[in-house]
């Protein structure tokens, strides 16, 4: 497996936030994560970025583990909630900016991705005039601009409308291609059930891969559960 | 592209009216200090000499108290907020590590400087003729306690505890200006030539800045 999570626990105050995570997730696939508010979506993509440290168990990329505070075997693109980009920068500054941490950016695949989201023209404008669905949108092309390998995604589609939304899912499609791994969290499954090879459920911190939804069979109204193992 | 951390017209602006209210506040008590009888040898932040005369019925000296605990409000904390900002943005492609807390410490030193330097213009300016090497030791000094106060209370918020962190400000700075035997112990000199809070503020700033490290480098993005 290309990320395997290997019973994952975290414990924050003696509550169980994330219980025994045991998954792995392919290389090149889109893979789901649904659950409702508080299910420990958020959680888990910050025990995969190596943001906070295991009561038990570990993350491992590629086959490397990803240690607390330490570089990740592989480069990632990540959402997890607000993005916080400097209000009195421009958006492409911004982008520069986050790009120039590690060294390697890819003007023409930024602007690429720019023009497919509707922000190209206003890439020269300062983010603090950004409405909450273009820092949205913003955020989605710092995660892919880079040709990350795995890219984390938590509620992408917040604040999108319609256009966005589908722009949105022919990206993910186009970086699945691109053989990246993508996992994204959400409590809009319908939206992401339109892209995902896989779907798990999470809730009270467990993720349920007993279950493992196959997204075509679900929206065609069948039985589409199947093994994990 | 300049760095966050450069943009000070922006960290001026963010919190700008509670800044200016807390300030007006210190500005009247550093004003009463100055227009009354201002010790000639003494920086305003400057613990008074044990046998000054209080300009105030209060059990410590006001001016030093209220140098020191608007030293720390008046940061209102953006040195921590720079230091803890859970930008993953930025951390998923270049980890947090010891240069961030290098920039955390400029920020701090830079930010007591600059609230301090104001007011040594203004000691100059009030006792003109008379200044002397004594107010520099004060300012120095001062410089340190402000700092030493900024760590404690930086400590105090890694640890989800910022009231106990204002409150052990709170007592270190009226231990400083009202407790006799912590002024006699500040003002005194070892071997006879190195005064005693020198190597109080050292020993302190490098333990505080020791635990600082330990524990930001222990705190998780949550």
């Amino acid at each position: 497996m290309y990320v395997q999570i290997n019973d994952f626990t975290k414990t924050i105050g003696g509550k169980t936030v994330l219980d025994a995570i045991r998954v792995g997730f392919e290389e090149g696939t889109v893979n789901g994560i649904v659950g409702p508010n508080g299910s420990g979506k958020t959680m888990l993509l910050r025990a995969l970025c190596g943001f906070i440290r295991p009561t038990a168990g570990g993350v491992s990329i590629a086959g490397k583990p990803v240690v607390f505070n330490e570089s990740l075997p592989e480069r990632v693109g990540v959402i997890i909630e607000m993005p916080g980009f400097i209000a009195g920068r421009t958006a492409m500054e911004n982008l520069e900016y986050l790009a120039g941490l590690d060294g390697d950016w890819d003007p023409r695949e930024t602007l690429r991705l720019m023009s497919l989201f509707d922000l190209y023209e206003h890439r020269d404008k300062k983010v603090k005039s950004y409405s909450l669905g273009m820092r949205q949108k913003l955020a989605i092309v710092q995660a892919l601009m880079e040709h990350q390998r795995l890219v984390l995604l938590d509620e992408p589609t917040n604040g999108l409308d319609r256009a966005s939304v589908t722009a949105f899912l022919e990206e993910i499609g186009r970086q699945r291609e691109g053989g990246a791994t993508v996992i994204i969290a959400s409590h809009h499954d319908d939206e992401i059930r339109q892209v995902c090879d896989h779907i798990y459920t999470m809730e009270n911190g467990r993720l349920d891969t007993g279950h493992v939804v196959s997204p075509a069979v679900v929206l065609a109204g069948g039985h589409g559960d199947e093994s994990a193992d | 592209m300049r760095r966050p951390w450069f943009d000070l017209g922006a960290q001026l602006r963010d919190r700008l009216a509670l800044r200016v209210a807390l300030g007006s506040i210190y500005i009247c008590i550093l004003l009463a200090y100055v227009l009354g009888v201002p010790d000639a040898d003494r920086f305003p932040g400057m613990m008074p000499r044990a046998d000054a005369t209080p300009y105030t019925a209060l059990p410590f000296d006001m001016t030093s108290f209220a140098f020191l605990m608007f030293g720390v409000l008046l940061s209102l904390e953006q040195p921590s907020d720079y230091l803890l900002a859970d930008n993953w943005m930025v951390y998923i492609r270049r980890r947090r590590g010891l240069g961030r807390f290098m920039r955390y410490l400029a920020v701090v030193l830079a930010y007591a400087l600059a609230f301090l330097f104001p007011q040594l213009a203004i000691t100059w300016w009030a006792v003109r003729g008379s200044f002397n090497g004594h107010v520099l030791e004060g300012f120095v000094c001062s410089t340190g306690m402000v700092i030493v106060l900024l760590l404690v209370a930086n400590i105090a918020r890694m640890l989800d505890g910022r009231a106990v962190g204002y409150l052990i400000c709170l007592v270190v700075a009226y231990g400083y200006s009202g407790v006799g035997d912590v002024q006699h112990a500040f003002v005194g000199h070892t071997l006879g030539v190195v005064p005693n809070w020198s190597i109080i503020i050292v020993v302190s700033v490098v333990g505080l800045t020791g635990v600082n490290v330990t524990i930001f480098n222990h705190k998780e993005l949550l």
